[in-house]
């Protein structure tokens, strides 16, 4: 048996003092209810992720009494960035294995309202304490496997910045994205660098933002469900430095996760007409792609050149803007790519609503990678 | 059980050029912890290690990630292999020119101060 997603909502993004992470995850529960056509009452289990700014003893708690229920099955999890996919999962996995019915699976913080201090320092004094030593931002690991990627693949900076230059454009045509004015190739490179060789708009913004969408049984899915056809998830470290593998083939367990996502699922690479692609980072969304078999090793930067991630091209991709033009939350990637298949994605909506999309999050510094392949019913 | 991390920073701060080595299979493993991950033993210490590695990797920092190292931007971060599959994060010494870097180079560590903290820096080249 499978499960099915019935609907999906996500909250306003637009900092406001007081602003609290519970507020967006329930406006975001609450559109997903609404999406999916359902009753509040219906919900019977709740898995969400972690807040950065806002301390709970358990969050899917807060989130079940703020909205009324008392669920059969919850739990709070936190996978990093890989977090908004594998509230998918678990929710997924509750509805088969029978421990509930109906679950939200939802992603709420409120990382600009409720953090005045600074994140993205904070977060990088979070990293092994071998690396926190001499000083590295979280952007720096990325960096540092950036700059052996590029020494190993020939893959230029231009090649990287074509990431943001292609996600910017899908962004100008999303309402609710934070940033919406074109970008060339010369202004990602003649941004600030944050840590050579990544330029800060090469990096994911840092917004407030809600997400959720509606998982049940297969069997009360209906016309327009969107069927989880298939998921994995795999972990190879938390410290990059135990990970030879990421200065050498360049291979992540990505490829593991999504290996399992499309043998469940019965599909391959080749068949995705959608993706949403994890992309803190330009280089991430580069050896994602290799690692899922869009392209071969090292191509991924000619490939996206060439307008492959175009909402015109081969694969439409991070459709909303993506982390790095529309708004923080790996959960933005799952209910982006519910809208566009259920053809409610409003301004930016594809011409063609995709059939057979595949979702990816990636948390960590390229460690936990979760894959879903999502089909419309 | 000692804590293995503490265990190497303290070797570093005697001034012992080290890294945790697993007495079952030999492998050696960093950053520190309890259980070798090559062979899953717990029998864990600390072996002296030549004073060179190869350069896997660079990136130069342009923005602080904390108070203890806002004096110091830009620096340069490297990732550097003592084997194949053992490698360390640290500095590359102010005094080395990043245009000479090279990447799989040898390069020539010693012990360091970073951040109030003893640990092996990229000295030079070899």
């Amino acid at each position: 048996m499978k499960a099915t997603i019935l609907g999906a909502g996500e909250s306003d993004r637009t900092p406001q003092p007081g602003r609290t992470a519970i507020s967006m995850a329930v406006e975001s529960s609450l559109a997903a209810i609404s999406d999916a056509g359902i009753e509040i009452g219906e919900i019977d289990g709740v898995v969400t992720g972690y807040s950065l700014a806002e301390r709970h003893l358990d969050f899917s708690a807060d989130l079940a009494e703020a909205l009324g229920v008392r669920p059969l099955w919850s739990q709070t999890i936190s996978r990093s960035g890989a977090t908004g996919s594998s509230v998918v999962v678990d929710a997924v996995l509750a509805v088969m294995g029978g421990a509930c019915t109906t679950a939200l699976a939802v992603w709420a913080d409120n990382r600009v309202s409720g953090n005045p201090e600074d994140m993205t320092g904070a977060l990088s004094a979070s990293l092994n304490a071998f690396e926190v030593a001499s000083g590295p931002l979280i952007t720096t690991q990325y960096a540092l496997i950036a700059h052996s990627y590029m020494s190993r693949t020939g893959a230029t900076s231009e090649d990287l910045a074509s990431v943001a230059v292609q996600f910017r454009k899908h962004a100008s045509l999303n309402e609710a994205a934070k940033y919406r004015k074109l970008i060339t190739i010369d202004d990602v490179l003649s941004s600030p660098m944050a840590s050579s060789p990544l330029h800060r708009l090469e990096c994911a913004l840092v917004t407030d933002y809600g997400g959720a969408v509606v998982v049940t049984r297969a069997d009360r899915g209906r016309q327009g469900a969107i069927d989880v056809l298939g998921f994995g998830e795999a972990l190879s470290h938390s410290s990059i430095l135990r990970n030879p593998d990421l200065f050498s083939t360049g291979k992540t367990a990505a490829g593991q996760s999504s290996r399992s996502a499309f043998e469940m699922a019965g599909v391959g690479p080749a068949d995705l007409d959608m993706a949403q692609i994890y992309d803190c980072f330009t280089i991430t969304v580069l050896m994602l792609m290799e690692d899922f078999g869009l392209c071969a090793r090292g191509e991924a930067g000619a490939a996206v050149r060439d307008g492959m991630l175009d909402r015109e091209g081969a694969l439409p991709s991070n459709t909303n803007g993506g982390l790095l033009s529309c708004g923080s939350g790996g959960i933005l990637h799952v209910t982006e790519a519910v809208r566009q298949m259920r053809g409610v994605a409003g301004s930016h909506q594809l011409a063609s609503r995709p059939e057979l999309a595949l979702v990816h999050g990636n948390g960590g510094i390229l460690g936990a990678q979760t894959t879903l392949i999502l089909g419309r019913r | 059980m000692n804590d293995p991390a503490e265990d190497l920073w303290k070797a570093w701060a005697d001034g012992r050029l080290c890294i945790q080595n697993c007495t079952n299979c030999g492998a050696l493993q960093h950053p520190p912890g309890p259980v070798c991950a090559s062979c899953h033993a717990t029998t864990l210490d600390l072996t002296d290690i030549a004073p060179t590695g190869k350069l896997v990797a660079w990136s130069t920092v342009h923005r602080a990630p904390s108070p203890t190292f806002a004096d110091e931007v830009p620096y340069t971060i490297a990732v550097i292999a003592l084997d194949p599959t053992t490698f360390i994060e640290s500095r590359i010494s102010p005094a080395v020119v990043e245009s000479d870097l090279r990447v799989d180079m040898s390069v020539r560590l010693e012990l360091g101060e970073i951040g109030g903290r003893a640990m092996p820096v990229v000295a030079g080249l070899v």
